[in-house]
């Protein structure tokens, strides 16, 4: 018999890396079944509502990509890491831990058949048993099978340059058979086999905790513990030595329920909606011979001529243009349609009636263009006519309604090619008169984030370099210390790593989580140690830090909100650099930043003797920062200068506006130095992100991290 | 009558379509028709007075084809369009499920068909305004036969811009039925896709009926074994 305290110990059966890798395939894996039914379905009772709760076809079919993605994606690093274990870690292919089948899985098969039938005991099964592995290996022939038919019908064009059409007929049936299959095997067998079985009823938790116990390993796998206590190095091995983790299961399928594939159906629904409204107003003719066509055209004008201030102007006095729709209910004619008696509206008063080009496309990120470009009317770059000018009452950049003279018609719908760079040219050119600088500046880039609200791109030499040097420092860093030794020096590195993945699980899925937060608001944003340290100190790296921490904030949601919502005016509105609120917020963060540099050089002066050892690098680290600030003002300068905007937008940046006052006494032609300016502002922000992880400046990233794993180390 | 008074024509003179009634020589009713419906009472013809693009477009389609140079029974404009009581204000889903069902009512097979195609799942079934109906690939009124790669391929690119020649060699009708016997190469894509099924079907009733038997009698021992230690 065994002892009660052997029953109770406890043995790894899933690393980390299994759990996750599980963890997502269960979340993806049901969202992929659940958009995927309803297609394969369509005329069952529920499959209607199913594609509702997915906001239609599009959204069932965004999230079923998704998941598609996110498949292959664990797919290829389950690969990775098996490669990894039989190469870094020399992990055997074969042998009783394997999941590799064998003839032993085959004689398992048929004496598990024969118990069932009642003619003799359950087979002794080892670590996997052979359903088990049947449930390994069918994710390959999963991923084989549903994966490459499902990538020939996601990118159909793409096949069909090289196989032949019939492929899609031949992918559409194994996708939706092997579907079939993977949900009948999954949600009935695997569930029951796995989990709902006699004995493991209702959950085998070894696969979301990693943790099997001795009672259980006995029970379900007993060659396998068999196997252990002849090689007692390997049961240590897989022995647990802490205390089982609380699980949260339903936070963790809850947090990947609302992950952000969820919820896009509504932009949709918008454009349609705006599409119907816009363009139909003008491109529709309405058959003027039926009643419908009548209402509908007299509706069209009353749209705008039934608003009580309409109004043009003649001589300069205001004429109302307004028609009170009950009133002309009344007279005889009422029956017809306004254009039949003023048939030129398409062409005299209502020429200059705009179409808003942003109610049905998207705002520009950072990533295409800069954000000055948002005083820049859409069809004076778009339009393939080369003359611009800048609109004398708004301020903003207008296409000429000239081209070589000749006046452009309203109809005019000629777009610019921009694959040719030089469609930029029409404006970024010497003495042009518009304010813009005479270089076509690149995207702000990754390394701009902390500051601005940038793109998410890396095109220009500056970038791509500083963020090199960037990730070389840090990966060296982390290297560094993984080459620690900690007592026993027999951990390698795996064991360090799988050690830092289990303990970073441990602490996600358990109530540490909440010590975590605290640690992190009260510590790390508002630096609770040096506060108890030194009032100055703490009001010094405040200023300098929290205005970092915040433009950093601010710029993050901005992109995030700006592909969220690219077509709301709101989010363009905010990310225009002009606008008073946001400009005075920026500049105010800035001057902080100035501030608290000045105050930390002059505490340095002034302490001289006891911080002798790391002046020199404080030095250049603050000055880094000091002039990568001075440029940016200087900058901002320039801008407000050559764009001429007017002066009660201009007011709001309390430091740009008097700079360009400043820079406007000089005879100097500033639209040929800005392109200087800015690359001098960008050089110097790469050679503060590439210095970063080699000097003291790394706190930033280390002593949040030395917190954090402090506090779940449970000291206090 | 109300119906037809709010439908699209409802403003229409009965004579301005039927004028043909008030003509020299024709006697009204006809004798011959008393009693009987005839839908050739109406001359297609009429309707290019209000509707000239459609009338051009199936002039030069294949229904008109068949009328005039084969001189066989086709269907003119009355026989989709419920002329009376054509509603109008459609959306593209409703005329979309409507269309479905008027092609579908002299194309069974490819109605069939359609419906178990990706396209007519989403749109006509699942309502899915971007999917394509029978008209937004064989035209509307034009009504073309896509059999010629070459023709089906520019209407492949009306959605999938990107495709290219052999994009068009999908089947979408895929059914042997109404294949006449000189498309071979048709004929020979259809038995492929039909063996594909058929074994794909084979592989996932064998997978599933084993792995099923095997967790049911597996139920049943448990529950065999928890039965007796009860007693």
């Amino acid at each position: 018999m065994v002892g009660k305290e052997i029953q109770t110990e406890v043995y790894w059966r899933f690393n980390v890396f299994h759990r996750f890798i599980h963890l997502v395939m269960m979340v993806t894996f049901i969202g992929l079944a659940l958009t995927g039914l309803p297609i394969k379905y369509p005329d069952a009772f529920w499959a209607r509502g199913l594609i509702l709760l997915w906001g239609g076809v599009k959204g069932a079919g965004l999230v079923h990509r998704w998941c598609a993605g996110i498949t292959f994606g664990y797919f290829v690093l389950h690969l990775l890491y098996v490669f990894y274990y039989l190469l870094v870690l020399k992990g055997k292919l074969l042998g009783p831990d394997s999941l590799v089948p064998s003839l032993k899985d085959v004689q398992d098969l048929y004496h598990h058949i024969r118990y069932f039938l009642g003619k003799g005991a359950p087979p002794q099964f080892g670590r996997f048993t052979y359903w088990e592995k049947f449930d390994y290996w069918a994710v390959f022939w999963g991923i084989a099978f549903i994966g490459g038919s499902g990538l020939v019908l996601w990118f159909p064009e793409f096949f069909s340059r090289f196989l032949p059409g019939i492929l899609f007929n031949i992918a559409y049936t194994i996708h939706s058979d092997e579907a079939l299959l993977a949900i009948g095997f999954v949600f009935i067998v695997h569930l029951y086999n796995a989990h709902l079985r006699a004995g493991v009823f209702p959950l085998d938790k070894s696969i979301f905790s990693g943790k099997i116990d001795a009672k259980e390993m006995m029970d379900r796998h007993p060659r396998e513990w068999e196997d252990l206590n002849q090689h007692p190095e390997k049961k240590e091995m897989r022995r647990v030595r802490q205390d089982l983790l609380m699980l949260f299961l339903i936070l963790a399928v809850g947090g990947f329920y609302a992950s952000p594939s969820f919820g896009r159906g509504l932009t949709d629904e918008e454009i349609m909606e705006a599409e119907k409204k816009l363009c139909w107003k003008c491109h529709r003719q309405p058959n003027l011979n039926s009643n419908e066509g009548i209402v509908t055209s007299i509706l069209l004008c009353m749209d705008c001529h039934g608003k009580k201030d309409v109004e043009k102007k003649v001589d300069g006095k205001p004429v109302s243009l307004s028609i009170d729709e009950k009133e002309y209910g009344k007279t005889v004619h009422r029956r017809i349609a306004c254009i039949r008696c003023h048939d030129g509206v398409a062409t005299s008063p209502h020429r200059t009636t705009l179409i808003e080009c942003a109610s049905c496309h998207g705002y520009h990120g950072e990533g295409t263009a800069h954000d000055p470009h948002r005083r820049v009317n859409c069809e004076a770059c778009h339009h393939e006519s080369k003359e611009v000018m800048k609109d004398p009452k708004t301020g903003r950049v207008v296409l000429k309604m000239v081209k070589d003279g000749v006046p452009i018609k309203m109809t005019s719908h000629r777009l610019a090619d921009f694959g040719d760079k030089k469609t930029c040219e029409k404006c970024h050119f010497t003495d042009n008169l518009l304010g813009a600088p005479i270089r076509v500046l690149p995207a702000k880039s990754l390394i701009c984030i902390g500051c601005h609200s940038s793109s998410v791109t890396l095109n220009d030499p500056v970038s791509i370099v500083s963020l090199i040097l960037f990730i070389i420092g840090i990966g060296a860093t982390f290297t560094f210390w993984f080459q620690g030794e900690v007592g026993d020096p027999s951990f390698s590195s795996h064991e360090k790593l799988s050690y830092i993945g289990e303990k970073a699980w441990q602490v996600i899925f358990s109530k540490k989580i909440f010590t975590l937060l605290k640690v992190f608001v009260l510590d790390i944003l508002l630096l609770r140690r040096i506060l108890k340290e030194s009032v100055s100190r703490w009001t010094i790296h405040s200023l300098i830090y929290i205005p970092f921490f915040l433009r950093f904030f601010i710029g993050l949601i901005f992109l995030l909100l700006s592909s969220a919502f690219p077509m709301s005016p709101q989010v363009a509105l905010l990310l225009d650099k002009n606008y008073p609120f946001m400009t005075f917020t920026y500049d105010l963060l800035g001057l902080c930043i100035i501030i608290g540099i000045i105050g930390a050089i002059m505490r340095r002066v002034q302490e001289k003797p006891q911080r002798a050892i790391s002046t020199g690098q404080d030095y250049v680290v603050l000055g880094l920062i000091g002039a990568i600030l001075l440029t940016g003002f200087l900058v901002e300068g320039m801008r407000i200068l050559l764009t001429g905007i007017p002066v009660s937008d201009a007011l709001a940046s309390f430091m740009g506006y008097p700079i360009s006052l400043l820079l406007g006494l000089f005879s100097i032609r500033w639209e040929v130095v800005y392109p200087y300016g800015w690359y001098i502002h960008a050089i110097l922000t790469g050679a503060l992100v590439a210095y970063l992880p080699f000097s003291k400046m790394f706190h930033i990233l280390v002593s949040p991290l030395v917190l954090l794993i402090k506090a779940a180390g449970g000291e206090k | 009558m109300g119906q037809f008074l709010s439908s699209s024509h409802g403003r229409l003179a009965c004579s301005e379509c039927h004028s043909d009634i008030e003509e020299k020589g024709v006697k009204h009713p006809d004798p011959k028709l008393l009693g009987r419906i005839s839908t050739l009472l109406f001359d297609y013809k009429k309707c290019e007075k209000c509707h000239p693009q459609e009338y051009q477009r199936y002039l030069r389609g294949t229904h008109a084809k068949v009328l005039v140079e084969w001189k066989k029974n086709a269907p003119t404009c009355g026989n989709c369009h419920v002329t009376h009581y054509v509603l109008s204000g459609q959306s593209r889903v409703e005329l979309g499920v409507w269309m479905t069902e008027m092609c579908g009512a002299c194309h069974p097979v490819e109605k069939r068909t359609y419906l178990e195609n990706y396209h007519g799942k989403s749109a006509a079934l699942l309502g899915y305004e971007a999917s394509a109906y029978c008209t937004d690939c064989h035209g509307a009124h034009t009504c073309l036969s896509l059999k010629k790669k070459e023709v089906a391929l520019e209407a492949c690119q009306k959605c999938h811009i990107n495709a290219k020649i052999r994009f068009a060699e999908f089947v979408i009708h895929a059914s042997e039925e109404g294949v006449k016997k000189e498309e071979v190469e048709k004929l020979k894509k259809v038995k492929v896709i039909k063996w594909v099924e058929i074994g794909f079907g084979i592989l996932v009733f064998v997978v599933l009926a084993f792995f099923y038997s095997h967790t049911f009698v597996w139920m049943l021992r448990k529950a065999h074994e928890w039965l007796k230690k009860r007693d």
